[in-house]
């Protein structure tokens, strides 16, 4: 008896190892790719990172230059993308939130807004050369802004709903019984108590949209100028990288490296203070 | 007679023995709710969830600058009859009443009356505390600075004088500008006393206000109760039939949906007229 049992316990035993051993075997396997990744981009861009790259722009084929231009248009464009972005995903959030939590238009609305979450980014890249650039007649940095805006705005809209219905109710008749209005109660007590949250969202779009590619290849093109007029076509890190590490020239793959680590650092900046955002608002609830 | 009573029997060991004290105040003060000022009437009042009746023809009225207690088992109606008095209810949409509540000759249930004011004029605290994520002084100046108009001078005494009023001024008075939430929950609950009671109503209503306390913030809070009845009419809802015989000057006693008794607090006790409300509070029933 004794005996029969002491064999199954052991069998037990080495199963639980075997799957322990192939589970974490999967996860080096995954992370074992994302440090390559890292490690390449950070040893060759930071061979390729100099001053002149704050300072100069894009040169021509072959020659010595900077991104200043590119990351100058990048910073607008995704300016442009939250400015036009957050406050109506804030605003249709809320709404998803307070007014229409379990109705049918808010189910469709989120059902909506959930596909356009996974809309792939050239499809948007696509519909906004449609809507701007064929009406405008030439590419340019509102375009591209715009295109980002599309991107930007389900994650704030989802973040949005998700973080105020997290709120709980007794905050919201706490308020309406001392007789404050609805307008009150939203804006300074539950955006106060989702703000966390909410900036999380806004943080984690803005990493998102700060790395796309597709839609601002047919929206905002490239420049191999200097512009600070968004009406023109616009330079931006993603898509130097990908127009540079495609050529043959040494020069423009090394400017390429040193563009995909600071898009990296960037997004790691933005993703970190976005943890810490959530994690100081866990502690504070304690 | 009843008293005599009461002081022969062995006090210590009965499980009233709160009431006794009890009933010596009230039989000095009030011996029937004919000479007391009304503040509340409510007159033929049913309540829907949905299609389905919570609440019963209740009549009663609610004496001026007393406390009355609302008791009866889980379920019983007693919460939803609190929540008509300030139409808390009516922040959903598939809750609805009949009936009226007369408060100073107007009938507060009528759609007419002004939200706003009638929220003014009554005030609520709840079973969970739920002070605003805003600091200590804003919890209670916020909804002050939405119904008044007042200096700064004006404000900070109005903050002053209600958080003495909550016996919580001498706890925050050096740390008004720290978070509401940094509170114990027990000094977060008189916070929110402190927050309805800036606002000056005529009447508080507390829902199940110590339920979630431990033993002794729930004793502060009852000793609350003495100082502000001189100010205040309460009502409060409570499960506990011990803190209904510590605290209380009258009784309703709820039972499926409609107000089986409704008289003073040694009345009730001591002679209870209806065989369901002796059950209750003998401990057959519920």
């Amino acid at each position: 008896m004794r005996a029969v049992s002491q064999s199954r316990f052991r069998w037990r035993h080495a199963k639980n190892r075997i799957a322990m051993g192939l589970s974490t075997l999967a996860a080096l396997f995954g992370l074992f790719w994302l440090a390559w990744i890292l490690l390449t981009t950070f040893i060759n861009g930071a061979s390729a990172i100099n001053f002149k790259l704050f300072t100069e722009m894009t040169p021509p084929p072959g020659d010595e230059g900077g991104l200043l231009n590119a990351i100058f248009g990048s910073l607008v464009m995704v300016g442009v993308g939250i400015i036009l972005g957050t406050p109506i995903g804030i605003a249709a959030g809320t709404f998803l939130a307070e007014r229409a939590r379990r109705s049918k238009l808010g189910e469709t609305i989120r059902f909506v807004n959930d596909i356009l979450l996974s809309a792939p980014s050239i499809v948007i890249g696509l519909f906004v050369y449609t809507l701007i650039v064929r009406q405008t007649g030439h590419f340019s940095g509102w375009a591209g802004g715009i295109a980002l805006a599309f991107i930007l705005l389900p994650v704030v809209v989802r973040t949005t709903d998700e973080m105020l219905q997290l709120v709980p109710n007794s905050m919201r008749e706490a308020a309406l019984a001392l007789g404050l209005p609805q307008w009150k109660l939203t804006t300074q007590i539950l955006y106060r108590a989702a703000s966390a949250g909410m900036v999380t969202g806004v943080l984690l779009a803005i990493a998102r949209i700060s790395g796309e590619t597709a839609p601002l290849l047919f929206t905002a093109l490239n420049n191999q100028f200097w512009t600070d007029n968004p009406a023109n076509p616009m330079a931006n890190i993603p898509v130097v990288i990908f127009q540079y590490a495609l050529s043959p020239y040494d020069s423009w793959h090394s400017l390429a490296w040193a563009g995909a680590l600071i898009v990296t650092i960037f997004v790691l900046f933005i993703s970190i203070t976005s943890r810490a955002l959530l994690a100081r608002r866990r502690h504070g609830n304690d | 007679m009843i008293n005599q009573r009461a002081a022969t029997g062995s006090a210590a060991f009965h499980p009233l023995a709160g009431l006794r004290a009890t009933a010596q105040a009230a039989s000095l003060t009030s011996t029937s709710r004919d000479n007391e000022v009304i503040k509340i009437e409510a007159q033929g009042l049913n309540f829907f969830y949905g299609k389905s009746q919570q609440l019963r023809n209740v009549s009663l009225s609610i004496p001026q600058e007393r406390l009355t207690a609302i008791i009866g088992p889980s379920g019983c109606g007693k919460s939803t009859l609190l929540r008509m008095f300030n139409r808390m209810y009516s922040i959903y949409p598939d809750q609805t009443a009949t009936g009226s509540l007369i408060l100073d000759g107007q009938n507060v249930l009528d759609p007419g009356y002004p939200l706003s004011r009638l929220r003014n004029a009554i005030g609520m605290v709840f079973q969970k505390p739920n002070p605003f994520p805003m600091s200590i002084y804003n919890n209670v100046a916020y909804a002050l600075q939405h119904h008044e108009r007042l200096s700064r001078q004006d404000l900070n005494d109005r903050v002053e004088e209600a958080l003495r009023q909550a016996a919580l001024w001498d706890e925050v008075k050096d740390k008004l500008k720290d978070s509401g939430l940094s509170l114990s929950g027990g000094q977060q609950q008189r916070l929110c006393i402190a927050r309805a009671v800036a606002l000056r109503p005529e009447v508080i209503l507390f829902d199940e206000p110590t339920s979630a306390l431990d033993p002794i913030a729930t004793s502060k809070i009852e000793q609350l109760f003495y100082e502000l009845k001189s100010q205040f009419t309460l009502v409060v809802v409570t499960h506990s039939m011990q803190q209904a015989a510590r605290v209380s000057d009258y009784i309703a006693f709820m039972y499926m949906g409609e107000l089986v008794e409704f008289g003073n607090t040694v009345q009730i006790f001591e002679r209870p007229q209806d065989e369901r409300t002796s059950a209750y509070i003998t401990g057959r029933l519920g």
